[in-house]
Order: C-alpha cells, then structure tokens, then sequence
C-alpha cells in the first residue's frame, strides 16, 4: 500500500474509533502513530514521543489556552454572569420575550470574558433558566435561546477555537480575535431578533415583565461595568501591542480573580473548584492537541493533501464553492463531533488547499475570513441535532422541558445562524472591516 | 472542622471506597492542585512581566520561557484527573442506543488502550528526559535545564497509565462523580 491509499484509509479508520467511543486525542495518536510507522518504521515514531509532549505542552502561544481557561472559570464562578443577566433584563424585559433577550444579550456579555461555549451555556443558563421560568416563558423559548445564546461564548473573543485556528494557520491571534467581533455582534442581533419573531408566532411563550427606570439601570450597570473593562483591557492590549495574549489572559484571569475576591469574598474551596474546572478543561484539550499532532504529521507524510488540491486545481472549481462545499461538511461533522478536534483534523488538509486558489483576496485576509466562517459553522454544531452539546448542557438544567421541546425552541436559532452565514460568505467585507480600519 | 474542610477540599465523597482507587484520586487531586498553583504563578510572572516593562521599561528576564516551562508542568499534572474525571472528548452519538453492557466494554477498552499509551509516553519521556540531561539543554536567558520539566512529565504519564488501568478493571464513578 502506498503512502496515499494509506492516508485515505485513514479517516475511515479514525471514525471507526470514534464511533466506539475511543476518546478522539487517543484515537487521532493511534492512527497517527500506526501510520505513520507503516511509512517510516517504529523508530521514528518512538523518537518523536520521547519529546513531543513537552514541545506542544510548552508552546509559548498555546499557553494562552489554560490562562483563558482560569479567567472564564473565574468569572463562572464569580456570580458575574447573575449581574449581567440582571442588568440585561432591566433594559429589554419590559419588551415581548424581552427576558430571553436578555439572557442572549447576557451571554454575549459573558462570552466576552469566557473563551468556550460550554462553559458560557452552563453558567448562563444556570442564572437565566429559573428565571425565564418563573416569569412564564415556555421551555422551548427559554431553553432554545439559552443553548444559541452559548455558542456565544465561543463566537466573541476570546475563542479557544480561534487560538487553535490562528496556531494551525500561522495568523495573528489579535487579528483573529478583531475580525470575529463583528460576526459575534450580528449573532447575537440575529438571536435577538430571532426571539422577537418566535414571540409573535407564538404569544404567551415570552410574556413582558415590568419597565425599569435608568436611575435603576444605572444602578445595576455600576456591577457590570468591570466585565467591560476587563474585555476592552484584554483585547485593547493585545490589539495595541501592550502584551501579547498569553499576558493578555494573565491580565484577565487576574482582573477577573480580584474583583471575584473583592466583591464576592472567594473561599479557598471556591479557589480550588476553579482550579479542578480549569485542569480538567485544559488536560483535555491538550490531549486532544496531541492526537492531533501525531495525526498531522503523519497526514504530512502521506502527501494526501497535495493530491487533493491537484483534484481541485484539475477540476478547476471556483473557489467559492470549494469553501461552500467544506463548510458544507463542517455543517455534517459538526453535527457529530467535537468542535476542537474537528478543526484540528480538517484545517491541515482543507487550508493548503484553499491557500492555493486565487479569491481575489490577499492572502492573509482570506484565511481570516475563512476562519471565521468556520468558527461560526462549527459553533452552529453546537446546537444541531442530534449531539448539539449546548442543548444537552440546558436541558439538563432544565428537568421539565422535554428534549423535543428543546430542539424546537432552537430551529428559530439555526434559522438565524444560516442566514449569518450566507450572509458572511457573500460579503467576505463585513468580517475583514474592523482588521482593515484597524490594522 | 478541618477534616471536614480538607474532605471538602479534595471532594473526598466522590472517592471510591477500595483503597487502590481512594489513592489513584487523592493524588491526581494534589497534582491537579499543584497544576493549578503553577499556572497561578504564571499569571503572577506575567503580571509583574507587564508591570515591570510598562512602569519601568524593565521587563522580567526570561519570563517567557518561566511561562513555557511552567505551562508544560501545569498541564503534566492535570492529565490524570481530567481521565478520572472523564473529561475527555468521546463521540457518544453512535453509541447513544447501546445497552450498558457494550458501553461498559467499550469504556474498558479505550481506558486500555490509553494505559498502554500512557505507559509508552511515560517511558519515552524518561528516555527524552536523559537525553535533555546528557545534552545539557537550557533555556536561553535563565539557563533553567529542561531535563527539570520531565520529572512532572514522567510521574503525570505513569499516573495517568495507572489511573486508565484502573478505570479499565473498575470502571468510571460516574454515578457520584459530577
């Protein structure tokens, strides 16, 4: 067999292991590392564990992961997400279904000083649910603008996503992290908007609650004002060269931990669930990176990438399709798979390839671009039957609404999500603005 | 009080009850803590890192590489509790129908075949580790030797391999575990 019948073989492979739930980090070595000493014998492979570990765990711009890890747990465990959920619902609750609006608006806020999607739709939906309960709005609403407003999380900067795309892609992570707030904007528009026309389709889902005064606003705004100011400071100084992102995160996990001790008086134990939430996370991620690592060299090995951008290139199909055509695919995959390992499987064969072909783009800016159609995609896997993680996560906090009710609750969600990315796609302007006004 | 609040600490509850197992927790527990106090001393290096260059244009010497090395050691050491835990990243949807028993088997397998993957990077690592040591690997500004960093490494992979044994012959506590 040769080098590309192998790398072929591969991925059917790979699935196989997946599909008995191999976890995916050990699934990804273990085909990466059989393959690759298929190729080049076990020597080889044997040598590469000896240090391979330590060069991916000691990676300067992967330590930025755990750091931004530590600052969301911080915050999740800050009772930051209760302030912004209250003060987002004294603005928009007097409004139809203006709560759940609120909750989405509050998971924008959150999302903003939390890098993953899982942790914003559980914390969130934590504070939000009783609430959006208790005042009569109905589990499909409640729950579906919950499990939507999570991949928030991940959609407005910092991404853990985002890090690991710009890593694979050898981009600017301050660049990534700019052009992915407007597309994070408009999802969280989109939603609210969303949650606007479900309320008129159904009346008595998202009932009005009393108007609040600015004075009040005002009051409640004073405990939100240090979640800004942490995300101007952590993204302002890594856009303005102040530090890079790995001290960025060292600066928002601080901010975050010191308002959490001066305002909420954190305890030791409290200090240590942090500590356990952070390492599980990051443990976890990082074994995946592993996998990864010994996956795509040995995927490098095989050269499949290289005929398949000859396929593509032979065919001569416009650019455009092909990016269609692969996010096509991460709409599929994502239905199934982790987000994380997804990119990191596809991103070594898919971005060579798109490298190659002409958008009419610099160079630069089309693999931004892409990246955030990507991410954007890939977090609308988070919501999709028939593993949407973020609806698992809210529907467990919420016992009384049935599964079903939930993923109908988030179909005006997914409708939003599509035109966004339709809407990204045909105009590559709108995600490149802020990177050109800027940079 | 203070048993209580160490128990409290450690989640001791959410132990299982054999020994062996009670032992394998408590110390990917400690050594998750540890992690833990590693990455907090990283944001505390970075921290006076940016104070020291902004304030006084005088930037803590070698910080990059206290934050690289320290990273690698903190997530050496939060491998064993993330398997313990069962946080790592499976497929669950093709397997969402199937009964206990072939869940209970598949689990076992996978923990086996991460035990043995485990075991091969622990010894790999004492192999990288010597090597490191004979060669006289630094960092550049410090002069910190890398062989350090496999120590860490070393115990969290043979941890991790124990701690896969383990779950592959007891299986995982998920019932109590959160």
């Amino acid at each position: 067999m040769d080098r590309f019948q192998l790398g072929v073989i591969a991925f059917p492979i790979l699935f196989i292991f997946l599909t008995i739930r191999i976890p995916i980090g050990l699934a990804m070595l273990l085909v990466g590392t059989s393959g690759t000493a298929l190729i080049a014998g076990w020597l080889p492979v044997v040598a590469q564990m000896k240090t391979s570990a330590w060069h991916l765990f000691s990676n300067y711009s992967l330590s930025v992961i755990p750091l931004f890890l530590l600052m969301g747990n911080f915050a999740s465990r800050a009772g930051m997400s209760f302030s912004l959920f209250r003060f987002a619902s004294a603005c928009l609750g007097h409004r139809k279904g203006g709560v759940a609006m609120a909750a989405v608006g509050a998971c924008a806020g959150f999302g903003a000083i939390c890098g993953s999607s899982l942790a914003t739709a559980a914390t969130m939906g934590k504070v939000a649910l009783p609430e959006l309960r208790r005042l009569g709005y109905s589990g499909s609403l409640s729950t579906g603008a919950l499990a939507a407003g999570g991949t928030l999380g991940i959609l407005i900067p910092p991404s853990v996503i985002l890090i690991v795309y710009s890593i694979l892609t050898e981009q600017n992570i301050a660049k990534m992290f700019l052009a992915a707030f407007i597309p994070g904007i408009l999802a969280a528009l989109g939603y609210i908007f969303a949650i606007a026309i479900f309320v008129r389709v159904y009346p008595h889902t998202g009932p009005k609650t009393n108007f609040v005064n600015w004075r009040e606003r005002l009051v409640l705004f004073k405990e939100i004002w240090h979640v800004i100011f942490i995300f101007l400071l952590v993204i302002g100084g890594i856009y303005l060269g102040w530090f890079t992102p790995t001290e960025g995160a060292s600066v928002g996990a601080a901010g975050v931990a010191i308002i959490a001790f001066l305002t909420k008086g954190f305890s030791i134990s409290e200090l240590i669930q942090v500590i356990h939430d952070t390492a599980i996370t990051s443990a976890m991620i990082f074994i995946v990176l592993l996998g990864a690592e010994f996956f795509n060299s040995f995927i490098a090995l095989t050269r499949i990438t290289n005929e398949l951008a000859e396929v593509v290139m032979y065919y001569k199909f416009s650019p455009y399709t092909v990016v269609a055509i692969i996010l096509v695919v991460y709409f599929f995959l994502g239905c199934l798979m982790d987000s994380l390992a997804m990119i990191l499987l596809t991103i070594p064969v898919f971005f060579p390839i798109l490298m190659q072909l002409d958008f009419g783009l610099p160079s630069e800016d089309m693999a931004i671009w892409f990246g955030i159609l990507t991410l954007v995609v890939v977090e609308v896997g988070l919501i999709t039957p028939p593993v949407g993680l973020n609806v698992f996560i809210i529907n467990k906090l919420a016992r009384d609404v049935p599964m079903s009710e939930t993923f109908f609750g988030v179909i005006p969600f997914l409708l939003s999500d599509f035109l966004r990315i339709l809407f990204l796609f045909c105009f590559p302007g709108v995600t490149l603005f802020l990177v050109h006004l800027l940079w | 009080m203070k048993n209580n609040f160490k128990a409290h600490l450690l989640q001791l509850k959410a132990y299982p009850d054999n020994i062996l197992g009670y032992t394998l927790f408590l110390c990917s527990n400690y050594l998750a803590i540890f992690g833990g106090l590693v990455l907090l001393s990283i944001v505390l290096i970075n921290f006076l890192s940016i104070i020291g260059r902004i304030l006084f244009s005088n930037p803590l010497v070698g910080d990059f590489e206290l934050v690289e090395m320290g990273c690698a050691v903190a997530i050496f050491c939060f491998l064993p509790l993330c398997h313990l835990r069962r946080g790592n990243v499976t497929v669950d949807f093709f397997t969402m129908y199937c009964s206990k028993k072939y869940l209970d088997a598949f689990d076992t397998f996978a923990s086996l075949l991460f035990a043995v993957v485990a075991g091969i990077f622990s010894w790999q690592m004492v192999l990288g580790g010597i090597d490191m040591f004979q060669y006289n690997e630094e960092t550049m500004m410090l002069g910190l030797p890398v062989w350090i960093a496999f120590v860490p490494g070393v115990f969290s992979f043979l941890l991790l391999s124990l701690a896969c044994f383990y779950t592959s012959v007891m299986g995982f506590e998920k019932e109590r575990l959160k």
